[in-house]
């Protein structure tokens, strides 16, 4: 047997996923043809070899990257694996683990998802007074501030009755009209109540406060990303505590979308699994999206969340320390400057019964130098949850130095 | 054929004191490997168990000059596996330098062994590894093949593995977004 019909032999029994997509590329309308046209047939499928890797094979090769390529900056390499095609975009997100799990950040979408369980991500946020912009990075070392990889961008800006703390994925780019909005914090006049939105659905059937059209675009147009909604995730406030200005403020968080059960032995938190696109014909039939916090009503709408009663965050109250004579609390060595600004979330009580969980700190948050602060944060929030609270910390009024 | 079992058949010749088999690749060329080089491979060892090679064992899925890597890689782990049998001092506990700097060597001929390769043969070693079950060589070419895509852009990976890029200008949208997050610097 020659070693060309052997190749031929192989190439046939390997299968067609590159045949198929040269041949499918020519009916697909308006797009244009990405790769040069190749010549003879034995040419094409002499160059695209790699295209006809088996896909178990393919996916032990993904898991390699994935695998060693496990922290930033490095991890970028998953992301652009990812971005290659949609047979290896489907590998890829398949392997990748949520944050919650596997303690890291891959993807956009990991923003939005609950952090880990053990342990926490250690991030720090630099503000510009300048521009009232607030950037927060991923820590990459053991250092309290290092390169970081950069995670969202905020920006204040200040309206007649109320204010409002835009939220981005792209650190130039901060409008409510840009791509790579994700929510946002508004505060009340008085700087005394916030509430976070989404600029997503949170969970199946959530509640939009402002209404939009769900309905798919018509196919044939290629349309821009929807228009982003207000789905309210958290209402927080602030208050004076008995002593009024002269000791720590009182912080309460109602995370709308996340049930009190999610801190519970066996608790679950709502996952968002992927940004979602406009138009319908963008679900291929290798499985894109494996979302269910998609826009599209479903008939396994999770209404009974809504019904449940909601995770409430409050701040663990600092003790006096008579000889510092100061508020103290145990930051770990994560905050190393005394402010009011400076705080720890954990579980409320009134949740339930004494459990483990309420001892964990969910958020802890606090200055470490001229415009630079900390944040840490875990499961059952997630780093925009964490980042749109730690900015109403820097807005509030109450108890100012 | 069935009476000879006991000693395996004409084809397990002995050489120098150690039992040899007979590969016969696709294209029609003859190979010999020892029998301890041969059990690295999940699907050989089956198949000399099962006692039937009395005439070579070929391999329709192989070529010569693939099957030639594939025997290079099997008989020097399985000498370095012997090598690190027979040392007393392994036994003792002693020598974990030793063996440290053994398995460290050996990893480096493998990477030497995959590096040295075009893209058509490492893809064809790919396969092959992965057909005989060969666990250590299909480690090895994968981790190559990861190697070849680190630190690239999806363009520069898609031109390398020549993939064709069949995302919608929507989804391609949503790439460079995802794509310009995980490089902002």
């Amino acid at each position: 047997m020659s070693f060309r019909s052997l190749i031929q032999e192989m190439r046939d029994e390997f299968g067609s996923i590159s045949r198929h997509s040269l041949r499918s590329r020519s009916h697909r309308s308006g797009n244009a043809p990405r790769e040069a046209a190749v010549g003879s047939s034995e040419e094409a499928l002499q160059q695209s070899c790699w295209a006809r890797l088996p896909p178990e094979l393919l996916r032990e090769v993904l898991v390699k990257i994935e695998a060693s390529e496990s922290w930033w900056p490095a991890r970028r390499d998953v992301v652009a694996c990812a971005g290659v095609c949609r047979t290896w975009r489907g590998i890829m997100k398949e392997i990748v683990r949520v944050p919650e799990s596997s303690g890291k950040l891959t993807f956009p979408i990991s923003l939005k998802q609950p952090g880990p369980r053990d342990g926490t991500l250690k991030c720090f946020i630099k503000r510009d007074r300048t521009t009232q912009t607030y950037y927060l990075y991923l820590g990459l070392t053991e250092a309290l501030v290092d390169d970081g990889k950069f995670l969202l961008a905020a920006r204040k800006c200040r309206k007649p009755t109320c204010t409002d703390y835009l939220i981005s994925l792209d650190r130039d780019d901060i409008s409510k009209g840009s791509s790579t909005y994700i929510g946002k914090l508004r505060s009340n006049f008085l700087g005394t109540k916030f509430t976070v939105y989404d600029a997503h659905p949170p969970y199946d059937g959530a509640v939009v406060s402002k209404s939009w059209s769900a309905r798919a675009i018509c196919s044939n147009q290629v349309s821009p990303r929807i228009p982003a909604g207000n789905y309210p995730v958290s209402h927080i406030s602030y208050e004076l505590n008995v002593l009024g200005s002269r000791g720590p403020r009182r912080m309460n968080c109602v995370m709308d979308s996340i049930p009190a059960s999610a801190v519970e032995e066996g608790g679950k938190a709502p996952t968002q699994t992927e940004f979602p696109l406009s138009s319908l014909d963008s679900f291929p039939s290798i499985p894109f999206f494996r979302s269910k916090s998609a826009w599209i009503d479903s008939s396994t709408s999770q209404s009974s969340t809504e019904k449940e009663e909601r995770l409430v965050l409050k701040n663990k109250s600092p003790r006096w320390h008579e000889q510092l004579q100061c508020w103290c609390l145990n930051f770990r060595g994560r905050v190393t400057v005394a402010s009011v600004k400076n705080f720890q979330l954990v579980a409320s009580d009134d949740n339930g019964p004494g459990n483990q969980e309420q001892d964990k700190v969910i958020l802890q948050f606090g200055k470490i130098g001229k415009d630079l602060f900390t944040m840490d944060y875990r499961y059952p929030i997630s780093t925009f949850q964490s980042f749109a609270i730690c900015l109403s910390s820097f807005d509030t009024k109450i108890a100012c130095e | 054929m069935a009476a000879e079992k006991g000693e395996k058949g004409a084809a397990a010749k002995e050489v120098a004191g150690e039992r040899m088999v007979t590969l016969e690749s696709s294209d029609g060329e003859e190979f010999h490997m020892s029998e301890a080089a041969a059990q690295l491979s999940t699907l050989l060892r089956h198949v000399i168990e099962g006692g039937g090679i009395d005439n070579g064992i070929p391999l329709p899925k192989v070529a010569a000059r693939t099957l030639e890597k594939v025997i290079m890689y099997c008989e020097k782990h399985a000498k370095a596996a012997a090598k690190s049998d027979s040392d007393p001092s392994a036994a003792a506990g002693s020598s974990s330098d030793n063996t440290a700097a053994a398995s460290e060597d050996l990893e480096k001929w493998d990477r030497k062994l995959v590096n040295g390769l075009s893209q058509d043969a490492l893809f064809d070693l790919i396969v092959a590894a992965d057909y005989l079950v060969i666990d250590g060589l299909l480690d090895a070419t994968c981790r190559k093949v990861a190697d070849m895509m680190k630190g690239k852009t999806p363009d520069e990976i898609r031109k390398i593995f020549n993939i064709l890029n069949d995302f919608t200008k929507e989804e391609e949208e949503e790439m460079r977004r995802e794509y310009a997050w995980a490089f902002d610097d």
